[in-house]
């Protein structure tokens, strides 16, 4: 099987897929006790008003109805109006993305680059002070809860150091978008998130590229007399980042979860925070579409991951 | 590497500092704050409402009327008719004239729009279908003679009409005629208001921008801008006013306060809301389940409230000076219009501690002691989040949890998400809990504390904020009478027999009055908390007419934001270890490539 052939297939599957995903989060959100109406609705409108309002919302329709068009908004991206921004999901989360992006791409650029330096330090001499000090300093951080982590940071750099911007992804007084502002506010959720993730990066590569020195083409490789540098750049470094590839399609949930908790302490205006707050709010338009779009974006990033991993792996074919 | 990274981001960081020249007060608060909160038809925030469209009256601290948008007023002796004089220089901020005709549309949009508060103008209106709300202002009920002068003219007499109508934010008819406002919210940027700020940006879930209003007919504001941050967590906004971000923030966990009192140039005040929070017994002689409601029993709810030493656990779980102790439906500083309503003959505390005698109730109940102690097995509801959801108030319930145990009630405790929570406060009875806690907010008039009581209508379905469903005839006859009563001091005393029946019968068990903690950067000046204190809501600590005075101590230039002076010594050494720590690492690799080499 082709490339094409594959893509098409995985892309079937992915649909599958996506149309689970969508139905149980459906299902979970209205299984959850505590619909919209018990939020906004005052408790003494008439029973009149208070189906004119259930009735523009939607609301009022069996909940067959309401699934079917909410899987027609899913193919349509008209996901309904959201119950507390009177205007459409999709503007909603359209202001919103901007910022996560902001967010999640320096902060995922970041945790690849660092975590693969840190791994290729650990395995250069492995089990040495430098290999233990790198390992124990990734577990300190990945045991730690993002949001302690978050008020450390925002405590030590904005508050005793006074260096740093205490949330939010501008300055409160700045209007428009200053790109040195926005890069000194950037610093501290990045890096929460950097830290909280690395050890799941360098760990990989550090036993990854272990596994792979003790392979007998590198050994090959080394009695050919290639210089040490080589063999472990050219020959072992490019294998040995393979799986971490694997691991990058898996990160995007796990970043956006992440997200989740580090914009509610970073005060940082992006999905993560909608997400927190269209939930208490049973807002189910936005909800329901900001699940369809992190199961969408999971699904495909493993899809491109599995792409990838071919593309660098030769040896990998697409059956 | 990493750790120099940061430092070497810190330090470019440290040079960019945004020094911001207007006068600009930024105030934190954990509430968040929607397009429709300051849109006319929809649940509107009275708080962030009232900035941009102030009310045709204000309240001193004694809840008496005084001056807003309108300058004077008259009252009939029959009370059927009401007349308000506008204030000759009120002015909208684009220049146009506030008149008498905004004032008859606002309370023509209201009825007819906004089902969240019809109720407010229901005295003149008259049944209609096809409307939202089913109703609509009788023909001839409004009349402006001029364009200054508005006169409502009741179908029925109100005791609540005054403070209803002279409490109600009022909005531009040129701007907001014609617009379908149910479907769609006025661009921000574009709002038009009379008070002393109107709105220039709104980023939601980030932060509400409001200018000064030159036309402000209280004169030119003092700050060129006040912008309202949102924090989702209240530590972030306390590291945000201890940094200098912010200059004031609201709703001060009060288990916070010892901590924020040690930090240099930020002044704490306090202040009460009229809020009340209190435990709402289910009354319906079944639960959900078809088991028997111990509840239903007077003898049961007295013995829960006597078996709690309600000082001492509000003390434990809220800290001294930061509550105040609760033993009636009214709060002690609940004013209308210049009466006190607080009943004075209910003893405080309302119901003592007593256990022995709380014991002896509930044998009277037929609820005897088991070999275990245990008598009754009672489902307490709690939510996990909003004003009922702190730590405190966890705090409290916990220790509530182990004082009824005593006396041989196992409480069951049970907490959820705040639209969980709702939704099972609201759950069509038969009910499947027997006690909730729940708040009530106070406006300047007793009505809404009344329905506390009312057996009738909304009351005895879902709830309101009767959720127990207690029904006495004559509890509801008294609310019917205080509706419907326009002379102050008899409705001051109706709803003080209210509030003694409400003892009597245990309606509730008080628990607490709030106090509201506020934290402010001691630069500036001019901060009265609680003015307008019968308004002040959860939000509202500092009112609109506070925010368009104040000054700061800067002199000169002044500038709001000042941003805090970087630890410049710090940042220096460890600008220095890092470039210890990376100078060693790169000699010892340069050291290892030597020996492979």
């Amino acid at each position: 099987m082709g490339l094409p052939a594959y893509v098409a297939k995985r892309a079937l599957v992915a649909i599958a897929l996506v149309l689970v995903v969508g139905t149980l989060n459906f299902a979970i959100l209205h299984l959850a006790p505590g619909g919209p109406e018990t939020i906004f609705l005052n408790p003494r409108i008439t029973p009149a008003a208070r189906a004119l309002i259930l009735k523009s919302f939607g609301l009022d329709r069996p909940i067959q109805e309401q699934y079917l068009l909410y899987l027609e908004g899913m193919v349509t991206g008209n996901w309904g109006l959201s119950y507390f921004y009177t205007e459409s999901a999709f503007n909603v989360i359209a202001s919103r993305i901007p910022a996560t992006l902001l967010l999640m791409v320096p902060s995922l650029i970041l945790t690849v680059l660092v975590g693969i330096l840190m791994g290729i330090l650990s395995v250069r001499r492995p089990y040495s002070f430098v290999d233990r000090f790198l390992s124990s300093f990734a577990f300190f951080f990945y045991s730690m809860p993002v949001f302690w982590l978050g008020f450390i940071l925002l405590t030590f750099f904005a508050v005793t150091l006074s260096v740093l911007p205490a949330g939010g992804m501008i300055s409160i007084t700045t209007t428009g978008f200053d790109v040195v502002d926005y890069l000194r506010h950037l610093i501290l959720p990045m890096t929460a998130l950097t830290l909280i993730n690395l050890a799941s990066f360098s760990l990989l590569v550090r036993s990854s590229m272990l596994e792979v020195l003790d392979q007998n083409y590198i050994v090959t490789a080394r009695g050919k007399g290639l210089s040490e540098r080589l063999v472990f750049y050219r020959h072992a470094l490019r294998n040995g980042l393979l799986p971490t590839v694997t691991m990058l399609g898996l990160f995007v949930g796990s970043i956006l979860s992440g997200a989740i908790l580090t914009e509610t302490v970073f005060s940082w205006p992006g999905l993560g925070s909608l997400t927190f707050d269209s939930i208490s709010r049973r807002d189910y338009p936005v909800v329901l579409a900001l699940f369809f779009i992190f199961s969408i974006l999971t699904i495909l990033s493993n899809l491109i991951t599995d792409i990838v991993y071919g593309i660098l792996d030769p040896q990998i074919t697409y059956d | 590497m990493l750790a120099a990274f940061l430092v070497a981001l810190t330090v470019v960081g440290t040079v960019q500092v945004a020094f911001a020249q207007e006068k600009v007060f930024v105030i934190g608060t954990t509430a968040d704050l929607q397009p429709t909160d300051i849109n006319p038809v929809k649940p509107m925030n009275f708080y962030y409402a009232e900035i941009v469209f102030p009310e045709l009256l204000a309240w001193d601290k004694d809840g008496k009327e005084v001056a807003g948008l309108a300058q004077s007023w008259t009252i009939s002796p029959d009370g059927m008719t009401y007349t308000f004089k506008l204030r000759e220089n009120a002015k909208w901020s684009d220049g146009q004239p506030v008149t008498a005709d905004d004032v008859a549309f606002t309370a023509l949009l209201e009825s007819e729009s906004n089902p969240a508060f019809f109720s407010y103008w229901n005295s003149i209106q008259t049944a209609k279908a096809g409307t939202i709300t089913g109703v609509t202002v009788a023909p001839g009920a409004i009349e402006t003679p001029d364009a200054k002068t508005v006169i409502f003219h009741l179908l029925i007499p109100s005791g609540s009409f005054f403070t209803a109508a002279g409490g109600f934010p009022i909005f531009p008819k040129h701007i907001y005629e014609g617009m379908d406002l149910t479907t769609q919210n006025l661009d921000v940027s574009k709002m038009v208001g009379s008070g002393p700020y109107v709105p220039t940006e709104l980023v939601p879930g980030d932060r509400y921008v409001l200018v000064a209003n030159q036309y402000y007919w209280g004169g030119r504001p003092s700050l060129d801008k006040v912008i309202f941050k949102i924090f989702r967590d209240t530590t972030s906004a306390e590291i945000a006013l201890e940094s200098g971000a912010i200059d004031l923030l609201m709703n001060v966990p009060g288990t916070d306060v010892k901590a924020l009192e040690k930090v240099p140039n930020i002044t704490i005040g306090v202040e009460q809301p009229q809020l009340f929070a209190y435990f709402v017994p289910n009354f319906r002689p079944n639960l959900a389940d078809g088991s028997v409601n111990p509840c239903a029993d007077l003898r049961v709810r007295k013995a829960i409230a006597m078996s709690m030493d309600l000082q001492s656990i509000l003390d434990s779980a809220f800290g001294k000076g930061y509550y105040v102790l609760a033993n009636q439906i009214f709060v002690p500083n609940m004013y209308y219009l210049g009466k006190r309503v607080w009943n004075d003959s209910i003893p405080m505390p309302a119901y003592p501690y007593d256990p022995v005698a709380a014991g002896k109730l509930l044998d009277e109940a037929g609820y005897p002691a088991d070999a275990k102690g245990i008598r009754m097995k009672l489902t307490f509801i709690s939510p996990s989040a909003g004003r009922l959801g702190t730590v405190g108030v966890m705090s409290m319930m916990q220790l509530i949890q182990h004082a009824v145990r005593a006396v041989g009630i196992d409480m069951q405790l049970v907490m959820m998400e705040y639209a969980s929570y709702r939704a099972r406060y609201y759950m069509e009875p038969p009910k499947d809990w027997n006690v909730a806690i729940w708040s009530q907010s106070q406006s300047p008039d007793p009505t809404n504390v009344g329905y506390n009581v009312n057996g009738v209508a909304w009351n005895i379905g879902k709830g309101g904020w009767n959720g127990g469903g207690y029904n006495n005839p004559y509890a509801t006859y008294l609310v019917s009478l205080g509706d419907n009563t326009t002379d102050r001091d008899a409705r001051v005393a109706i709803y003080q027999r209210i509030a003694g029946i409400a003892y009597q019968d245990v309606v509730n068990i008080p628990l607490y009055y709030p106090i509201e903690v506020v934290a402010w950067n001691s630069k500036w000046q001019g901060i009265v908390l609680g003015l307008n204190n019968p308004c002040a809501d959860y939000w509202g600590a500092i009112k609109y007419q506070n925010l368009a005075q104040l000054t700061t101590t800067t002199t000169g230039t002044e500038t709001l934001v000042t941003p805090p002076s970087p630890d410049y010594t710090t940042v220096g050494i460890l600008a220095v270890l890092a470039v210890i720590v990376l100078g060693g690492l790169a000699y010892y690799l340069g050291r290892r490539r030597k020996k492979t080499s």
